[in-house]
């Protein structure tokens, strides 16, 4: 199981996704389960992007949710 | 070991360094033997981080039993005996393929378990380790890859880094860091040691002393890239050459005692010398060596970005080195090893390895210069690269890299070409490509930064695609380059970056670099320009 970061670009702003999946392909399903499940306007989506993956060890994984600074 | 680990009673440690207190780094070359023997099966997953501390990854896909394998070269200086021993292992191991990194290490990839001892054994008979070249431990050496004969260096720095490098390489009171340690030194004044973004750096500056004038460094803690890029601060000290080991042990023995051990992700020595403030820092650095002078003048005037292309005088009158481009510091062992005999019979044999991932070959007498230089190599490996190929450097990417999303060193090369053969600069422009936000290939310093994403395309699928950063440098004491919006797919980053720097072309002065350029225009201009660009692409 891996841990992925994903931006998702709407007409309002960026969106941070973090999905945890067995591949790329799936955590970009929970992604879009995460969107239509969570805003109740679906918001026009401009893209979807996977930033960052990391594996999930025993002890766990996550990513800080902050805006990205302009060097990042 | 002569120290006490004043953190282990710490109940907030990782598990790496619970691990680690039980058993140190370094024991690894006492297991790998039997590991050899009984099958990468054998190996239990929590004992892979050990495996760093030989310079060892498992590479991926992780259950095929092959590594790859870092070798420390100190300041980038190899022997003649070293850089054969090198190609020959390329060549018998590492199916064929050697990697100049940008710390001037040298990496081989594929290279089976089973035949680790063999290679340890080949590299100890030329002084040659793997030892700390990954780890939590002191990395290799960087420096200027000319010392000792460079006509712009203050001083030859040679014996310092030989000296810190005997000190600490394998070194038991300094095998368990926190985290990994970088150490620049460096006398060469365009920053050939790219100071800031390592740990610890040691730069060129001069002071007058009881009315005499000395040389030595000046001296950085706390610069890194990563993920967080941070550049390095100031101590205000300054130290003469037989003084370094002396700051050095002290910055590294604050770095073990009080570095932090309960987060990996903080356990970099920028986290504590952000916490403290550098005035603290400096203050515990001077409680352990005694009272230092003031820093001195700084000798640098300017980065040379660590390239060193074409044939250019030696500080020693009538010897010359000449500086070769390889491109993505990708070489085949043959090469390699065709190089290395050049250096033998016109040189001393010496070959330097350069942070931008490129070779160095150094005392070429004035006589036999010409004649070396119509060898067939160098239509391969030129002296005088086209811009894009000889300025470009990329990180491992997703050919080996884990954390990679996207290839690197091919897709590098490809734009590279293309635009050599399409876009005609007068001046060269650093393009840097990274597979992901991690920062391998120094992707924040470059002229242009090329991070690698994956993008959901119109069929759901995730494909290759990038983002550009503009204006990274180290001139002036570094500046990250900053990130344009908009996701460029793989199909077109070649074509965009072309109508970019066609712009750079026509809208630029004479002899105005892309970092002065992006100062003169603005990063909100140069937005404005590649939205242009991409609505002419479908992307
Ligand atoms: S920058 Fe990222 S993709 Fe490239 S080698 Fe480093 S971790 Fe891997």
């Amino acid at each position: 199981m891996k841990l992925f970061r994903f931006i998702v670009s709407t007409e309002e702003g960026e969106l941070p996704v973090i999905a945890a999946a067995e591949s790329e392909e799936a955590a970009l399903q929970v992604v879009d389960q995460e969107i239509q499940h969570n805003l109740l306007i679906q918001p026009k989506i401009r893209d979807v992007v996977l930033i960052e993956k990391k594996g999930i060890k025993k002890s766990g994984a996550g990513y800080l949710i902050q805006p990205r600074k302009s060097y990042e | 070991m002569s120290y006490e680990k004043v953190w282990a009673d710490n109940q907030k440690l990782n598990k790496n360094e619970i691990s680690k207190l039980k058993k140190d780094g370094l024991t690894i070359f006492d297991d790998i033997p039997h590991y050899a023997k009984a099958g990468f099966e054998s190996i239990p997953k929590d004992q892979y981080m050990y495996f760093k501390y030989a310079g060892l990854t498992v590479q991926k896909p992780q259950d095929k039993g092959l590594f790859m394998l870092r070798v420390k070269v100190p300041t980038g200086i190899l022997s003649d005996e070293q850089a054969v021993t090198l190609a020959k292992i390329g060549h018998d191991y590492g199916r064929d393929v050697l990697d100049i990194t940008t710390r001037q290490s040298i990496q081989f990839h594929w290279v089976p378990l089973e035949k680790l001892t063999e290679i340890f054994d080949r590299l100890k008979k030329v002084d040659l380790t793997t030892s700390e070249a990954e780890g939590d431990a002191p990395r290799n050496v960087v420096g200027n890859p000319l010392a000792g004969i460079d006509p712009n260096e203050l001083f030859d720095t040679r014996p310092v880094v030989e000296e810190i490098y005997r000190f600490f390489q394998d070194n038991p009171d300094f095998s368990n860091l926190p985290r990994k340690y970088k150490i620049s030194v460096n006398a060469n004044i365009f920053n050939a040691g790219q100071a800031e973004i390592n740990d610890l750096a040691f730069t060129p500056a001069t002071k007058v002393i009881d009315g005499q004038k000395r040389l030595g460094f000046n001296v950085k803690v706390g610069g890194g890239l990563a993920a967080k890029p941070y550049l390095a601060d100031a101590l205000n000290v300054f130290v003469v050459p037989d003084q370094v080991i002396k700051v050095a042990e002290a910055v590294t023995t604050i770095y073990r005692d009080f570095g932090y051990r309960k987060s990996r992700a903080r356990a970099r020595l920028k986290y504590l010398v952000a916490d403290w403030g550098i005035s603290k820092f400096e203050e515990k650095v001077l409680e352990l060596t005694g009272p230092l002078p003031a820093a001195g003048h700084d000798e640098i005037s300017g980065w040379n970005g660590g390239f060193f292309f074409g044939a250019h005088p030696q500080k020693q009158k009538g010897l010359n080195y000449i500086g070769i481009s390889v491109p993505v510091g990708r070489i085949h062992s043959d090469d390699f090893l065709r190089i290395a005999e050049l250096a033998r019979t016109y040189g001393n044999g010496e070959l330097r390895t350069v942070s931008s991932q490129n070779l160095i070959i150094p005392n070429i007498p004035d006589q036999v210069l010409d004649e070396l230089l119509t060898d067939n190599i160098f239509k391969k490996f030129p002296i005088h690269p086209a811009h894009f190929t000889g300025y470009a450097m990329a990180c491992t990417g997703d050919e080996f890299c884990n954390k990679a999303l996207t290839n690197t060193k091919d897709r590098m090369e490809e734009i590279a070409a293309r635009l050599d053969r399409e876009v005609d600069l007068d001046v060269p422009v650093r393009i840097y490509m990274v597979g992901c936000t991690n920062s391998c290939g120094q992707r924040q310093i470059a002229d242009i930064g090329i991070q690698g994403l994956k993008l959901r395309a119109e069929n759901n699928q995730l494909v290759d695609a990038y983002e550009l950063f503009v204006g990274g440098t180290l001139i002036g004491g570094g500046h990250f380059n900053e990130r344009l919006k908009g996701r460029i797919r793989a199909s077109v980053i070649s074509d965009v970056l072309k109508e970019f720097l066609i712009y750079f072309k026509n809208e630029k002065e004479k002899g105005e670099t892309f970092f002065e350029f992006k100062n003169r225009l603005g990063t909100e201009k140069l937005q404005v320009v590649l939205d242009a660009i991409l609505e002419n692409f479908d992307n």
